[in-house]
């Protein structure tokens, strides 16, 4: 589906119910991004060149495009309540999908260590084994 | 609570501890602890699987020849894992083009490019814009990646536009044997003509020419309708827009109606990212339905009013930036590709029995048309067709969704997108596809011992 946004026009009860049913909805939000984290989320690379090569090709797709509601890599707030998690629950979230996140992480040859290498540059974090 | 052992019980269970204790003493079980989970593969929305003896990526030609030669076992490549079809689940070795990545050649005059076969498809656009080139159509996602693509005929829409493998003018395949053939009209034209949709059934393509388009942009304007009324306007709607679908918002009487024009027009300033995709209103009929399916007249109405509060500036882009629309709801989705003349016919037929038997459902149903192309097992071959997705939100079971509406596209003589989830084996499709035995001939001479099937290539080639 490719609508994107919603008037504050509704001109019958039950749009109006309708807006009252969004509004609840979109109440749980994240907080918005600040474009600083855009445009760092879109030049940060891994110092690896192997991995960079790798990040270039999965984990940038959506880690650095914000429309894709991944956490941004480098925002570091986004990522601390996953981190917290710890790494098992990241690499199964990685390895199996969650939610929006796809399986692999677009990733399918990466190896355990890969992803955590991954989940630790976009965290800006130590992933603790 | 007490527990009576036998003898024989007593002396098993002490073998046991005395095997732990021994272990602990030693760093072997903490190794064996430490020892990597096994990794299974799973495609995007998580509906197929494998548990592959080895994910291997090779980083360049050699390497990827010698895979080919010295895989024991049976191989399939994959590209960004996101067929929904059992297209790639093998035991043997997954292979993937993730090392082959981005612009390799491109001619001015001609307006062709070369790209390396596992170049995601959204890394396409900004390279190609930068030699002046485009992609003639693209499809609304844009995580495939070229390779994976091509294979299975991916397109977009307009009735004047073939899918991606229409413009495809040369490829490099590795086959069975660790032969690099180079192929095109003039060299291996019958391979050629087979790999531009080869299931990857052929080989692991390495690299592949398109035939472009000077770079452009797009206007795109969208709008809500009665669906009934946009199936009544279905010629003026394709006839006064390059490209034009619909998205079929199911359990009510409206859909969504997109326009994709070229235009010389500056850009508009791009959606605040947080806006982009549409994913907001996706997640809003998802709600819709998860609290009023038990309520469908309400549902009904609710999901009506929509289009009271829906609106939509036009946007002006790059092709590329227009084309794709990011996806955060995962699904798993069925389409098939019917005579484009049986279009209408066919979507209210579905709409019908959705409605009839109220099946549970709530992701828009996706109404596009593509022109015929020349390939032996494009869906497109021999026929301009109207392509129809249905979708199931990942967590919901499709399968009986599926089933309830595949009849009806076989009812029209619908082809499945390779893609995609279907029912459908050899028997059923060879009478498809007038070049069936075309692709078999190649696929038989390239790879006779089978060593690029699996089991469900098995089952819709009809070959073992």
């Amino acid at each position: 589906m490719r609508a994107r946004r919603f008037t504050e026009q509704p001109s019958l009860c039950f749009a109006l119910m309708v807006c009252v049913f969004a509004a609840l909805l979109a109440g749980c939000g994240e907080e918005p991004k600040s474009p600083a984290t855009y445009s760092e989320a879109a030049t940060a690379r891994p110092a690896d060149t192997e991995l960079a090569q790798v990040y270039d090709n999965s984990c940038k797709l959506c880690h650095a495009n914000p429309a894709a509601g991944a956490p941004l890599t480098g925002d570091k707030k986004a990522w601390e309540p996953r981190v917290l998690q710890g790494a098992d629950t990241l690499l199964d979230h990685a390895i199996n999908g969650y939610n929006g996140m796809p399986p692999m992480g677009m990733c399918m040859q990466c190896s355990q260590e890969q992803f955590l290498a991954l989940i630790a540059f976009m965290s800006g974090q130590h992933i603790q084994q | 609570m007490t527990m009576d052992l036998t003898r024989r019980q007593l002396l098993q269970r002490a073998s046991v501890i005395g095997v732990f204790t021994a272990l602990g003493s030693t760093p072997a079980l903490a190794e064996f602890l430490r020892a990597p989970r096994l990794i299974p593969w799973r495609n995007w929305s998580g509906g197929q699987s494998c548990l592959p003896a080895a994910r291997l990526a090779p980083k360049n030609l050699d390497e990827l020849t010698h895979v080919v030669h010295q895989a024991p076992g049976k191989i399939r490549p994959v590209g960004s894992a996101h067929s929904f079809s059992a297209l790639v689940p093998t035991d043997g070795t997954l292979l993937s083009l993730s090392y082959f990545t981005g612009l390799l050649d491109h001619d001015a005059k001609t307006l062709q490019a070369e790209f390396a076969a596992g170049t995601p498809m959204s890394r396409m656009g900004t390279p190609l814009k930068d030699i002046g080139q485009a992609l003639q159509n693209m499809a609304d996602i844009d995580y495939q990646t070229l390779a994976g693509a091509i294979s299975t005929s991916t397109h977009g829409t307009g009735k004047n536009f073939q899918s991606y493998s229409a413009h495809v003018c040369g490829l490099q395949l590795v086959t069975a044997n660790g032969e690099v053939l180079d192929c095109d009209g003039m060299r291996h034209p019958e391979v050629f003509s087979a790999a531009r949709v080869s299931l990857g059934a052929l080989g692991v393509a390495t690299k592949i020419r398109l035939q472009n388009r000077p770079a452009y942009r797009l206007r795109e304007r969208q709008w809500v309708a009665k669906t009934e009324e946009l199936l009544e306007d279905i010629d003026k709607n394709t006839r006064e827009n390059q490209h034009w679908e619909m998205q079929v918002v199911t359990h009510s009487d409206y859909a969504l109606s997109v326009a994709l024009n070229e235009t010389t027009d500056p850009a508009t300033p791009p959606i605040p990212a947080d806006e982009e995709g549409g994913n907001e209103f996706v997640t809003l009929i998802e709600k819709l339905d998860k609290y009023g399916s038990d309520f469908p007249d309400l549902r009904h109405t609710m999901l009506n009013s929509l289009r009271h509060i829906a609106s939509f500036d036009d946007r002006v882009g790059d092709s590329f930036d227009i084309y794709a629309n990011v996806r955060t709801v995962r699904f798993n989705e069925m389409e098939y590709s019917v005579p484009a003349e049986h279009g209408p016919a066919c979507l209210r037929e579905i709409l019908k029995l959705i409605r009839d038997k109220d099946l549970r459902t709530w992701f828009p149903i996706e109404y596009r048309y593509v022109k015929a192309d020349d390939i032996p097992l494009s869906m497109f071959e021999g026929r301009d067709s109207c392509s129809i997705s249905v979708h199931q939100h990942y967590q919901m079971d499709h399968h009986n969704f599926f089933a309830a509406i595949e009849p009806i596209f076989w009812k029209y003589n619908g082809r499945p997108h390779w893609g995609k989830v279907h029912t459908l084996n050899a028997k059923h499709l060879q009478p498809l596809y007038p070049r069936w035995q075309e692709f078999l001939q190649v696929r038989q001479e390239l790879d006779p011992s089978g060593k690029f099937l699996n089991a469900h290539l098995s089952s819709i080639l009809g070959v073992s």
